[in-house]
C-alpha cells in the first residue's frame, strides 16, 4: 500500500469515526446508518462489476432474501439476530451459486443482466404473495435490534458504528481480494477473458465466485437493516433499488474498493439535501447514470485519483498511467473490432 | 373445456402478438446497431401512457394513439443522435448500463408527469366480449391480432422487397462493407431506432386498454420482449414473432394452471428457466 493511499484511508477512518459526535440530530444519523448499509451491498455489487466485470441488476433481490430471511429466523424461530445474520447469509449465497452457475457459464453480460433483473422481480412477486410467511404488502414488522452475544445495538449510535464498522471490513476484504492472487486472475479475465483462459484459468468459475461473495455482502446488508430499522415491507428490495445500486456503483467509481461507499453515502445522502425529490428520485438517479457514463465513465473516485495524479510534483500522465476504465475506453475506441463485435 | 382452452389460446395470442412486437423492435435495433437496448419497453410505456393522457385531455383516439405513435417515435430519433450515436464506442458494458440509465430516466419522467398510479386506455372499439364457441373474446383481441399481422407482413415486405430495407439488412450484415456500396450507415441505425421505437409505442397503446399501464409497466415489457427475441433466435425475423408467442402461450397456460394470485411468480419463473435453458439464439447472434 501507497502511503497517500494509508494516509487517505487514515483520514477516512478517523471522519467516519468522529461523524457522530459532530452529529446529534437522530434523524440525520439514521440516514447515516442507512447509507452505511446500502455502501455495504453497492461494494459487494462494485466486485462483481468492477473486478470480474458482470452486470447484475438484481442484488435488491439478494437484499431481501438477508433481510427476511433474518426477520424470519428470528421473529418465527427464535434465533437470536448474529446466527440468523450468518444463516441468512449462507442461504443467499447458496442461492446465489445456484443462480450465478448456469448463467455466468455459459451466457454473456447481456443475460446475466436480464436474468438478474428477472430475479430481484420473481423475488419480489413471491415476497408479495407469501401470506403469512413474509406478511405480503405490509411486510413484516417486530425485528429485535442486531445483538452479538450479550451486546445489544440499540439507538442510532450504537448502529452507526455496528454498520460501519462492518462496512470497514467488507471494504477491507474487497481491497484484499482486488489485491491478491484472485483479483489479478479477475483482471486478467476482464481485460482479455480468451487469453485468461488460455492460462489455464478457469474463467466461468472465478465469476460464479465474485458473484456469491458480492450477493453475501448484499445479504449482511439486508440483515443489517432488518435489524435496525424494524421493518421489512417488499418495496424496499423492488426493481428500483436494484438499480439504484448499479448507480451508486458507477458513480463512486466501478472497480474502485471505496467508491462502493462514495457512490452509496452521496446517493443515500441526496435526499437529505433535497428534500422535494421524492416524486423525482427515478428521474435523478436516471439523469445521474446517463451524465456519469457519459461524462466522466471512472466515477468520483477516478476523477479525484486522475486530479490528485495531475497535480503538480504528481506523476506525469505516461507515468501515473490510463485508468482502468479509460484504458478500456482507448482501446474501445481505437479498435471497434477488436472487442469481438 | 374446449371453451377454456380456446380462451387461454386467445389471450396467449393476443399477449403474445404484443411481446413479439416488442421483440421484433428490440432485435431489430440490436441487429442494426448490435446495442441491446434495455430501454425498449419503455417506449411501450410511454406510448400508452401519451395516449391516455391525451384521452384524457378529450382528444379523439385515433389521434391520441397516433400522437403517442408519432412522439415516441420523435423520442426515438432524439435518443439516437444525442446519447446512442455517442456510446457506440463504448465497452458493451457501458453500453448496456447507458440503455438502462436512459430507461430509468424515461421511468422517472413518466413518475413525475403521471404518478405512480395505473391507468387504462379505452377499447378502440367497445369493450363487450364477443362469444366465439362459448370463448369470450374482446374486440380488442381482434384488432391486436390483425394489427399485428398486417405489420409483420409490412415489414417482412419492407425488409426483404424495399430498397431502404435491403439497405438496413446489408448494414446490419456487415457495417463497413453495406457502407462501401454507399449505404450511410447513421442512416440506418437512426431508421432502426426510429421504427424500434415507433413500434414499441404502437405495442404499447395496443395493450393498454387490457392490461394496466404505470410507470414501471415498461420493465415488465421489456424482459418480455428480450427474452423472447432471445428465445426466438434474435438474428431472424420469424424469431421474435415465435419468440413472442411461445412466451405469451405459456404464460397463459400457467395462469389457467396455476391459482390466479402465483401468475406473477410463475411467470417470471417460466422467464428466467428460459433465458437459462435456451441461451443460444443471442450467442449464435453475437459471436459473429
Amino acid at each position: 500500500m501507497k502511503r497517500s493511499h494509508l494516509l487517505g484511508a487514515l483520514i477516512g477512518i478517523a471522519f467516519v469515526v468522529a461523524l457522530p459526535l459532530f452529529i446529534k440530530d437522530e434523524y440525520t444519523l439514521g440516514f447515516l446508518v442507512l447509507a452505511g448499509i446500502v455502501s455495504l451491498t453497492v461494494t459487494g455489487l462494485n466486485m462483481l462489476v468492477g473486478h470480474a466485470g458482470q452486470l447484475s441488476l438484481g442484488h435488491g433481490g439478494f437484499y431481501a432474501l438477508g433481510a427476511y430471511a433474518s426477520t424470519i429466523l428470528t421473529i418465527r424461530f427464535g434465533f437470536t439476530p448474529f446466527p440468523a445474520l450468518m444463516i441468512a447469509a449462507i442461504a443467499t449465497g447458496l442461492v446465489a451459486l445456484l443462480l450465478g452457475i448456469p448463467l455466468l457459464k455459459m451466457l454473456t453480460q447481456f443475460h446475466l443482466a436480464v436474468a438478474t433483473l428477472i430475479f430481484v422481480m420473481l423475488i419480489n412477486a413471491i415476497l408479495i404473495v407469501g401470506g403469512g410467511w413474509t406478511g405480503g404488502f405490509t411486510g413484516i414488522q417486530g425485528q429485535p435490534p442486531f445483538s452479538i452475544g450479550s451486546v445489544v445495538f440499540e439507538g442510532d449510535t450504537a448502529n452507526y458504528y455496528l454498520v460501519w464498522g462492518i462496512v470497514f471490513l467488507g471494504i477491507l476484504f474487497a481491497a484484499g481480494l482486488s489485491n491478491s492472487q484472485a483479483g489479478r486472475v479477475l483482471r486478467a479475465i476482464q481485460g482479455d477473458e480468451t487469453g485468461a483462459q488460455s492460462l489455464g484459468i478457469d474463467v466461468a468459475w472465478e465469476k460464479v465466485k465474485v458473484f456469491v461473495i458480492s450477493a453475501i455482502y448484499a445479504s449482511v446488508a439486508g440483515s443489517l437493516l432488518a435489524h435496525y430499522t424494524g421493518s421489512v415491507t417488499p418495496a424496499q428490495f423492488g426493481v428500483g433499488p436494484s438499480l439504484e445500486f448499479m448507480v451508486m456503483v458507477f458513480l463512486g467509481g466501478k472497480g474502485s474498493v471505496i467508491g462502493g461507499v462514495v457512490g452509496g453515502a452521496f446517493i443515500k445522502l441526496l435526499p437529505q439535501v433535497t428534500e422535494f425529490m421524492k416524486n423525482y428520485r427515478l428521474l435523478v438517479d436516471g439523469i445521474i447514470l446517463t451524465g456519469v457514463l457519459l461524462f466522466v465513465p471512472q466515477g468520483i473516485v477516478g476523477l479525484f485519483k486522475k486530479i490528485w495524479d495531475r497535480r503538480p510534483g504528481g506523476k506525469s500522465p505516461e507515468e501515473a498511467g490510463p485508468l482502468s476504465s479509460k484504458e478500456s475506453f482507448s482501446v474501445a475506441l481505437a479498435k471497434p473490432e477488436a472487442r469481438g463485435e | 373445456m374446449l371453451a377454456q382452452v380456446l380462451q387461454f389460446l386467445v389471450s396467449g395470442l393476443t399477449l403474445g402478438a404484443i411481446y413479439a412486437l416488442i421483440a421484433f423492435s428490440f432485435s431489430l435495433v440490436f441487429r442494426t446497431t448490435r446495442i441491446m437496448n434495455i430501454a425498449q419497453g419503455e417506449f411501450s410505456m410511454l406510448g400508452g401512457m401519451i395516449a391516455i393522457a391525451l384521452i384524457g385531455l378529450a382528444l379523439p383516439m385515433f389521434l391520441s394513439v397516433m400522437a403517442g405513435i408519432f412522439l415516441v417515435a420523435i423520442l426515438g430519433l432524439i435518443i439516437e443522435r444525442v446519447i446512442i450515436r455517442r456510446v457506440r464506442t463504448f465497452p458493451r458494458m457501458m453500453i448496456i448500463m447507458v440503455t438502462i440509465g436512459l430507461s430509468m430516466t424515461i421511468q422517472g419522467f413518466a413518475v413525475v408527469f403521471w404518478g405512480q398510479d395505473s391507468y387504462l386506455l379505452p377499447h378502440l372499439s367497445g369493450a363487450d366480449p364477443i362469444q366465439i364457441l362459448g370463448a369470450a373474446i374482446l374486440p380488442q383481441t381482434i384488432w391486436i391480432l390483425a394489427i399485428s399481422g398486417v405489420l409483420s407482413i409490412l415489414f417482412w415486405f419492407f425488409l426483404g422487397r424495399t430498397m431502404i430495407g435491403l439497405a438496413m439488412r446489408a448494414s446490419a450484415e456487415n457495417r463497413l462493407a453495406a457502407s462501401l456500396v454507399g449505404i450511410n450507415p447513421i442512416r440506418v441505425v437512426q431508421l432502426s431506432f426510429v421504427f424500434g421505437a415507433s413500434i414499441g409505442a404502437l405495442a404499447g397503446v395496443l395493450v393498454a386498454p387490457i392490461v394496466f399501464m404505470n410507470f414501471l409497466s415498461g420493465v415488465l415489457l421489456t424482459i418480455k420482449g428480450i427474452v423472447a427475441a432471445i428465445v426466438g433466435g434474435i438474428e431472424s425475423n420469424v424469431g421474435a414473432v415465435v419468440g413472442g408467442l411461445a412466451v405469451g402461450l405459456a404464460e397463459s397456460m400457467a395462469a389457467g394452471i396455476f391459482p390466479s394470485m402465483y401468475k406473477d411468480v410463475i411467470a417470471l419463473l417460466i422467464l428466467l428457466i428460459v433465458l437459462c435453458a435456451m441461451p443460444k439464439g443471442i450467442i449464435r447472434g453475437s459471436a459473429r
